[in-house]
Formats: structure tokens, C-alpha cells, sequence
């Protein structure tokens, strides 16, 4: 089976053992530090950052190179439009009447590390988490939420149920396809509309299933006496060890470093 | 144990179709009475549409009567304080095992009966554990369930019934989409359950094979039970079989064939009848 985007690589390294509630928020403040960061120091420095982390999650760097590799169209979309159209006062070249500045250049190429850094560090995420872990820790960060009526269980129950799904209609697709196909439908032939056409008979299939998949689910879900998140316990519990106050910290003093010395 | 008494429902409302063209509404079960007693196995057959499916969504209170009542252990199901304890008591084992389990791994969707009860994390932990091992899965705990085979995806999904610690299972055809070899994997641990803990079990089915392995089989035709007995009697009654569109197991059928008595429920008591005629110098036309 080939690995769906972002999907879990077990492994059991210190990246892989930290606390999901942990990694998700360093994420979150990864992600967010990028947002600021405005210089190329402040790029490499995050790279760096980043580097050292998939170290410390002991994968094969080509896994996070492969989780970028298809936002290259979207990468080189936002470089040429943003030369084309940002504008600047310095300029290095004009063919006919485009005009290349030095800023949109830079600013693209700004724009296009953002993104890379910011998928590769999300990527990371999802590599060394399960998805169980991943739900989890996102229900226990939400769960303050409650407090104010946030549907912080519900929230994470659609989430890893949707998860646990995904494999199942993927086969039902791959299924369907082989249905329509051998009563003579074509998916990969034609242009762009005729292939998109092609699409109709296999979503709606897939749609109506799903919905016979919902009903059936509600049903074994009320019958194994599921209430919502009230008087819930937990079959897996989230333990904080030495390892998540370290990573947090090591982090946290990494990127305010990083933002200092980059604005 | 389990008490239906004069049951009668329909998916429709009264004022649905009454209005529309003075049709009758259509009802899934009419006046339905049927007691259920500790440790029996029963299985339930009949033709699709024939109201069994009604039938045990009933019994733990997924759908309430339109008139009559049903109660488990005594909880009447229409009442909501009890309700989960109805559902705590009656368990139900569905029909396609992807759409019922609901956890990321084995263990986690077992563990999710126990979670919803509220039963403390170190319990529970022994309790998953014991019901993963009651139906053989102790080496795929961790495995995700979309890689398990159906047989297996079904023994899961009993032991998450168990986890809950049940006093009666419902299967409602939960053997319908497995091969061979996945049927007799789940027969086993469901006849195991009934022998070795006594839990009751309702088994709907439409392989006569599995009839032949309950201790007392119920026929539903349109909504009412036309059979209540032995599936020895039930086989030995051929008109009424066929009447109902089911199909005699294969050795009551080579009896049927031979013109000798179908109230057999196993292959050796047909070979033994065969052998003794045959020995008997009764030679068979
Ligand atoms: N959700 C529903 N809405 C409306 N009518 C329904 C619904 N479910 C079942 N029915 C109708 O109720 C009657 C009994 O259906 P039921 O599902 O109980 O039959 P069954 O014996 O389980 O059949 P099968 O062997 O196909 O599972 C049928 O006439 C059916 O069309
Ligand atoms: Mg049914």
C-alpha cells in the first residue's frame, strides 16, 4: 500500500515517545514563529531547527522530502506570480513589459521557504505521531475549551473516526473504479473535463455508501452505549515524562532566539 | 430473561401514508410475543424483509414498540434512565464488520463499550484484554482493524461486545459477508460464549448450517413468528420450509432426496440413518 500524505511511520525514537499534546503545540509554535520570522538567517536557522528534529525522529530525510515534493507546482506558482505582480523599486531586469524587482524575488523566494518549512515541520507531526495520539492530544489541548461549550470530544471523535475510515473508502473507490471500468467507463484517457466527467459515477456510489456507512455506524455506536463524552474514561492515558518539559524547552528557547534575531 | 409481548412496529407514522392514498401503513412486526430465558441459543430465520433485523434492534432498545412492550432483565426499553443498561445487557454484533468498528486498533475499539460505561482505565485495561483473548485475537491487539480479515474484523467486534460484559449477544447476521473458513471462526467463539459462559445468544441467520447448531430456531414470515421449536422440528417440517423461502441444510436435504424423515441436524445422524437402513436390508428407491 502505498503511504498517504503525512501518514504515521512507526518508529520508536525520542521524537516518536514525546508527548503528542507536546508535539502538536510545537508545532502550532513552529508554525507560528515562521509566520514572523522575515529574514534568511531566520530561514536557515529554522532549517537547522528542523534538520535537527528529523534527526531526533530517526527517519530517512527522504520521507520528508517526498511530503513536500507535491507542493512543488504550488511553490513555483506563488514564485512566478508574486515576480510578476509584487513590485519593488529596484530593478534587475524587463523583457518586453515584465518588470523583475529585486524585492518580489526576494519575497518570493521568502514566500516559497515559508511553505516548505512550514509542510516538511507539519509532515513531521504526522510522521511521528499516531493518528489515535494525534486525536487524542488534540482533544486533551481542546478540552479547556469545554468550559465555554467547545465540543472538544465530539470534535476528536469525528476526527479519528474519519481517520479510521479513509483506508476503507479508498478501497471502495479503488472497487468501484474497477467496476465502472469493466463495463467499459475510461478514467485516465481525455482531457481534463472528460476525466473530472469520469469522476461523477464513481463519488456518487461513494456518497450513497457513505451515507449506509453512517447510519450503520450510529447504530453500533448506540449499541456499545456511546452518550457523547460525558462519564467517558479512557482506555489510553497521556503521561507526561522527562522527555516532553525537555523537548518543549529546548524548542520554545530555540525559536524566540531564532525571532529575536531575525526581526 | 428477554420478554416481547405483543409487539408491533412500523418505520412509518400513522398519518404518513394513511393520508396519501388510504393504504395501510406498513408495519416491519405485527403483534410479535416471544420470551427469551438465560443461556438459551437461539437462532432466528426467515426470508429478507421478513422483520428480523426489526426484531433485534428491539431487544436493546435501538428502536422502542409502537405498541406493546419489551423488557430485559426486567427494564422496560422504553424507558431512557435504563436504557444503557439494556444495552449494557444485550449486546449486538451487526452484519458488515467495517461499518461497526469504531476504534484506530483492535484493542481501542474494544476498549470503547468499557469507555462509554465509564469503567476505570486500569480495569478496563485487564477487561480488553480478557475479551481479546476470549476470541483468539491476543497477537493483532495493535492491529489497525482495516487490516484484519473479515473473520477476524467480526471477532472483534464481539469481543467488543464482551468487553461490556453482556448477559445476551444479538448477531444479526454477522456471519452473512464472511467466507467459510471466517463463519466457522465467529460459530466457534459464539458457541463457546453460550457453553462456557452461559451468555444467551440470539443468532439471525440465513445459513441453515448454523440454524442446525442453536438449540431452538424462530421463523419469521411478514412480521410475525410462524416457528418456534426445535430446528430438528423446524427441519422436519419441509412444506413449511420451503413455504418460507429458506432451504433445508445439506444433510436434511439428502434426506428430503431419499424420501426419509429431514429432522436431522447433523451429517453423521444422516449417515447413521442410512447406514441402519441400509444394513436393515431396507433398500432405499
Ligand atoms: N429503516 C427503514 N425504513 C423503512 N422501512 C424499513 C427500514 N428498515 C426495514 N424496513 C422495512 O421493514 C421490514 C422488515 O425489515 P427487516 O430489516 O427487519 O427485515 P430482515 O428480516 O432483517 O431482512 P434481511 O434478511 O434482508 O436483513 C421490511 O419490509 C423493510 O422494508
Ligand atoms: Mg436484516
Amino acid at each position: 500500500m502505498k503511504p498517504a500524505i503525512g501518514q504515521y511511520i512507526p518508529g520508536n525514537s525520542f521524537l516518536h515517545r514525546t508527548d503528542p499534546r507536546i508535539k502538536i503545540l510545537m508545532t502550532v509554535i513552529y508554525m507560528v514563529a515562521i509566520m514572523f520570522i522575515d529574514s534568511f538567517i531566520g530561514y536557515a536557522a529554522s532549517g537547522a531547527v528542523l534538520v535537527a528534529a528529523v534527526i531526533a525522529s530517526r527517519l530517512s530525510p527522504i520521507y520528508v522530502l517526498k511530503s513536500v515534493k507535491p507542493l512543488i507546482f504550488l511553490i513555483l506558482l506563488t514564485i512566478v506570480l508574486n515576480i510578476f505582480f509584487y513590485g519593488g523599486e529596484t530593478l534587475w531586469a524587463q523583457f518586453w513589459i515584465i518588470k523583475i524587482y529585486k524585492e518580489a524575488i526576494l519575497f518570493s523566494v521568502k514566500m516559497a521557504l515559508r511553505i516548505l518549512i512550514l509542510v516538511a515541520g507539519a509532515s513531521l507531526l504526522t510522521f511521528t505521531t499516531s493518528s489515535i495520539a494525534l486525536t487524542d492530544g488534540l482533544e486533551r489541548l481542546m478540552s479547556p475549551l469545554e468550559f465555554i461549550h467547545f465540543p472538544a470530544h465530539d470534535i476528536a471523535m469525528m476526527m479519528s473516526i474519519a481517520l479510521r475510515f479513509i483506508p476503507i473508502f479508498s478501497d471502495e473507490a479503488t472497487r468501484i473504479m474497477d467496476a465502472q471500468k469493466s463495463r467499459g467507463a475510461e478514467f485516465d484517457t481525455g482531457g481534463l473535463i472528460k476525466k473530472v466527467k469520469g469522476l461523477v459515477p464513481i463519488i456518487i456510489p461513494l456518497i450513497v455508501s457513505a451515507f449506509r456507512r453512517a447510519e450503520d455506524l450510529a447504530s453500533a455506536m448506540e449499541a456499545r452505549c456511546y452518550r457523547g463524552g460525558k462519564g467517558r474514561t479512557r482506555f489510553k492515558v497521556l503521561k507526561f515524562t522527562w522527555r516532553d518539559p525537555l523537548a518543549f524547552a529546548i524548542i520554545t528557547a530555540l525559536l524566540v532566539c531564532i525571532i529575536v534575531f531575525s526581526l | 430473561m428477554i420478554e416481547v409481548k405483543n409487539v408491533t412496529f412500523s418505520y412509518y407514522e400513522e398519518s404518513e401514508t394513511d393520508t396519501k392514498n388510504n393504504e395501510p401503513v406498513p408495519v416491519a412486526l405485527e403483534n410479535v410475543s416471544l420470551h427469551i430465558s438465560e443461556g438459551e441459543f437461539v437462532s432466528i430465520v426467515g426470508r429478507n424483509g421478513s422483520g428480523k433485523s426489526t426484531l433485534a434492534k428491539l431487544l436493546n432498545g435501538l428502536i422502542v414498540p409502537k405498541t406493546g412492550v419489551v423488557t430485559v432483565a426486567g427494564m422496560d426499553t422504553v424507558n431512557d434512565e435504563t436504557i444503557f443498561d439494556v444495552r449494557k445487557t444485550v449486546g449486538m454484533v451487526f452484519q458488515n464488520p467495517d461499518n461497526q468498528i469504531i476504534g484506530t486498533t483492535v484493542e481501542e475499539d474494544v476498549a470503547f463499550g468499557p469507555e462509554n460505561l465509564g469503567v476505570p482505565t486500569e480495569e478496563m485495561h485487564k477487561i480488553v484484554a480478557e475479551a481479546i483473548e476470549t476470541v483468539g485475537l491476543t497477537k493483532f491487539s495493535k492491529t489497525e482493524p482495516h487490516l484484519l480479515s473479515g473473520g477476524q474484523k467480526q471477532r472483534a467486534a464481539i469481543a467488543g461486545v464482551i468487553a461490556m460484559r453482556p448477559k445476551c449477544i444479538v448477531l444479526d447476521e454477522s456471519t452473512a459477508m464472511l467466507d467459510p473458513i471466517g463463519r466457522r471462526e465467529v460459530m466457534s467463539v459464539i458457541e463457546k460464549l453460550n457453553r462456557e459462559e452461559g451468555i444467551t445468544v440470539i443468532l439471525i441467520t440465513h445459513h441453515m448450517d448454523e440454524v442446525a447448531m442453536t438449540g431452538r430456531s424462530i421463523l419469521m414470515n411478514d412480521g410475525k413468528i410462524s416457528f418456534d421449536g426445535t430446528p430438528r422440528e423446524l427441519f422436519s417440517n419441509t412444506k413449511l420450509v420451503h413455504d418460507s423461502g429458506l432451504e433445508l441444510p445439506q444433510p436434511a436435504y439428502l434426506m428430503e432426496l431419499l424420501g426419509l424423515d429431514t429432522g436431522i441436524i447433523s451429517p453423521e445422524e444422516a449417515a447413521d440413518k442410512i447406514a441402519s437402513m441400509l444394513r436393515g436390508g431396507n433398500h432405499v428407491s
